[in-house]
């Protein structure tokens, strides 16, 4: 398609109805992209957010090579062989990240893994991962945005600010669509707020709780109780910072109404007492199933974080975390889990997937990453501290703007992208299919136990 | 059978059969050929350990296994005494006989323990007789002494163990726990007690009480005298003899579960 430009010149442009913003994990899929094909560059992206805009508005490909070994430009294939080698002859060799790519890719990963008898981690483990955890604990009172959108009638946000983080939350899904049992939109649905710290988030609610720092459990765990015909006590607002009243008022909103839900951010998961926290907000929900129907879901950060959780979680049992050196895996966060593992200096080989830990994690863990002990390799769509520092680098192209795939939304739902246009960079599913043929031809005449298992 | 490591091992090194149930029953040639999981290798013991023989009814490990995991796993008798800091998982699965550590241990000591006694003389790290993630019960018996401190998750979901904290101890201390006696002589981490439904925890310090834990009386335990002059008697614990007629607090909780687990606090 030929448009023409304000200089009257002719552009090659190209419109994509319906594209998937991949950037945080509502997935807009509502987006019409315009395209100039000659510059290949999006110039326009129709009803995105801020954060939507600055994905696709920014995204230009570089020019850089597809493949480096210790700094120096090599063909892609011995790049891919340089990667198999280093991974199957390391002792311990862990896989990190994958929350942005599509899940076609992420299910290479875990046979990669399998094979070379190592670690497999999403970055799951450094967010939504004590949520994890907790769904294990206590289960998971789940729901999809489509029947917050037209059912939910109290909407609650606890720990997090979509304001800012998932600017199109609100309009999309939860506060002020008009939905089958919520036609009046925002004037159908109490909205309640809850968090150390007045955010732009608080802006939208009736009901604003300023919660202590460090003390939503124990907010939780009065609530709970409430549920349990425990009253309240007198010195709550001593407790948690919100008085008796409120929290009174609060928890006869929450009895009844027809459809709650709560979302929760990193406020809950990464503050002290982790996935105990996460646990006694689902608790929290499940208990309130006494009165109504009540859900609670967290509200997940990268675009297909929670397809990584999903395709790991289908084929191995757990979500992240996820050891096979024994031949079979085993969950154990904390002694499985990227971070710690590089803390304690036990990694010998990490495969990085669009993700950038030299840049995110605590100094310990980039120090061994970045030492002789551990071989470094990155697959990454943008050069980044974690791919300067890798012994291999490989570009690929970016999901959603170039590639297409699927990504589940927050809310565990797949979706299909619609790419803008081509890249000269691989995709991350071509690299990583290459690579775990290489990785299970090497592992088939090391004679490894599960080198001839079959994944779907 | 004595065992000293003389390779110290550059990744996690698993090896359940240092343990009397398997290598406490075979000669030292056969104990030598064991197989032991280096990272993703098979290694034998002989590789990292040299072994001799040594006291008949004791196994005896030392050096520095930090990075060794499973050590004394699935123990149902006999001794076991290591000389060194230990990793994880140690005394996993654990029915009976009696492990000492001379050093400090890693997370995770005597899951699924059913049984046996576990004394660590230094400190040890997080989920010590702890269910494991998913599982509802946590060790069902036995006895763990860690004169040390320790972190967070000390006996989640524990049901009928006894265990004695001469140090700190992090946050949730008993959490989840069903049955049992925690006694602890150090500063406490917060949320202690948090959804238990039975079992006591002591406390020799102040703590922070949730708000779901209600106030009953004060009052002075008989068994804790027992107790406290066990402790005295076996390890190097300092236990005031003010303890020993001491009255505590007690207060009730969790009142989201059953309400019958019980917190001692010491008061004078």
């Amino acid at each position: 398609m030929s448009a023409v430009s304000k200089d009257n010149k002719i552009v090659n442009e190209k419109i994509v109805e319906n594209a998937t913003c991949t950037f945080c994990g509502c997935c807009c899929d509502d987006i019409t992209l315009t395209v100039d094909m000659d510059k290949k560059v999006v110039t326009k992206a129709k009803d995105a957010c801020v954060l939507g805009k600055s994905w696709f508005l920014n995204h230009v490909i570089e020019d850089k090579p597809i493949a480096r070994i210790a700094g120096k430009e090599v063909p892609l294939d011995d790049a891919i062989d340089e990667a198999a080698k280093i991974l199957i002859e390391a002792k311990f060799p862990i896989l990190y990240g994958m929350s942005d790519t599509i899940c076609e890719a992420q299910r290479q990963c875990v046979p990669i893994m399998d094979d070379c008898l190592g670690t497999i981690d999403t970055t799951t483990s450094v967010c939504h991962g004590p949520s994890g955890m907790a769904f294990q604990g206590v289960g998971e009172p789940s729901m999809t945005l489509g029947e917050v959108k037209n059912r939910a009638d109290f909407v609650m946000y606890w720990g997090g600010n979509p304001a800012e983080a998932h600017p199109r939350h609100f309009a999309r899904y939860a506060v002020t669509p008009e939905g089958m049992f919520t036609p009046n939109g925002k004037d159908d649905r109490t909205v309640v707020i809850c968090d150390v710290r007045h955010t732009k988030t608080a802006g939208v609610a009736d009901i604003f709780l300023q919660v202590k720092p460090g003390k939503d459990f124990e907010l939780l765990w009065m609530l709970r109780a409430a549920c349990k015909g425990v009253e309240i006590p007198e010195n709550s607002k001593e407790i948690c910072g919100v008085d008796k009243e409120t929290l009174e008022d609060l928890f006869e909103k929450m009895k009844n109404c027809n459809y709650g839900v709560i979302f929760f951010g990193m406020g809950l998961t990464m503050s002290r007492g982790r996935h105990f926290n996460s646990g006694a907000l689902m608790a929290l929900a499940t208990d309130l199933n006494e009165f109504t129907h009540f859900v609670a879901k967290p509200a997940r950060g990268h675009g297909n974080v929670t397809g990584a959780d999903n395709v790991v979680s289908w084929q191995t049992g757990y979500p992240f975390g996820v050891n096979f050196s024994r031949g079979h895996p085993r969950f154990n966060p904390g002694e499985f889990t990227t971070v710690d593992t590089l803390t304690r200096g036990e990694a010998d080989a990490a495969l990085i997937i669009a993700s950038d830990p030299v840049a995110n994690f605590p100094k310990p863990a980039i120090d061994h990453i970045t030492s002789d002990k551990c071989k470094l390799i990155s697959i990454d769509t943008k050069n980044t501290p974690t791919s300067e520092a890798a012994h291999v680098s490989i570009q690929t192209s970016t999901y959603g703007i170039n590639t297409g795939g699927t990504v589940y939304r927050m809310d565990d739902v797949p979706i299909s992208l619609r790419p803008a246009f081509d890249s000269p960079f691989p995709s991350d599913l071509e690299v990583l299919t290459k690579l775990r043929e290489k990785v299970n031809k090497l592992a088939k005449k090391l004679n490894r136990p599960y080198a001839t298992k079959k994944y779907i | 059978m004595k065992l000293k490591l003389f390779t110290k091992p550059d990744v996690p090194l698993e090896a359940e059969c240092i343990s009397t149930a398997v290598i406490g029953q075979l000669k030292v040639k056969e104990a030598e050929k064991m197989k032991i999981y280096h990272g993703n290798r098979e290694a034998n013991i002989a590789d990292f350990f040299k072994v001799t023989k040594g006291k008949d009814d004791l196994l005896e490990v030392e050096g520095d296994m930090h990075r060794i995991k499973y050590l004394g796993a699935n123990m149902s008798s006999g001794c076991m005494q290591i000389e060194g800091d230990v990793g994880a998982h140690l005394g996993s699965a654990m029915s009976g006989g009696f492990i000492k550590v001379n050093g400090n241990a890693g997370d995770w000591v005597a899951p699924e323990m059913t049984g046996g006694r576990i004394h660590i003389s230094g400190s040890g790290g997080h989920c010590i007789a702890s269910a494991y993630r998913g599982a509802s019960k946590g060790v069902s018996g036995g006895e763990i002494i860690i004169e040390g401190n320790v972190k967070n998750e000390l006996g989640h979901g524990m049901a009928g163990a006894t265990m004695v904290v001469g140090g700190q101890c992090g946050d949730f201390t008993g959490v989840n726990m069903i049955s049992g006696t925690i006694l602890t002589f150090g500063e406490m981490g917060i949320r202690t007690g948090a959804g238990m439904k039975r079992g006591s925890i002591v406390c020799m310090n102040n703590i922070e009480i949730l708000p779901t834990f209600s106030y009953d009386c004060m009052y002075t335990p008989i068994y804790l005298k027992l107790l406290f002059k066990y402790i005295k008697e076996n390890t190097k614990i300092a236990i005031d003899d003010k303890f020993f007629n001491g009255t505590f607090h007690r207060w009730s909780g969790d009142a989201i579960e059953m309400n019958r687990g019980e917190l001692l606090v010491y008061a004078a």
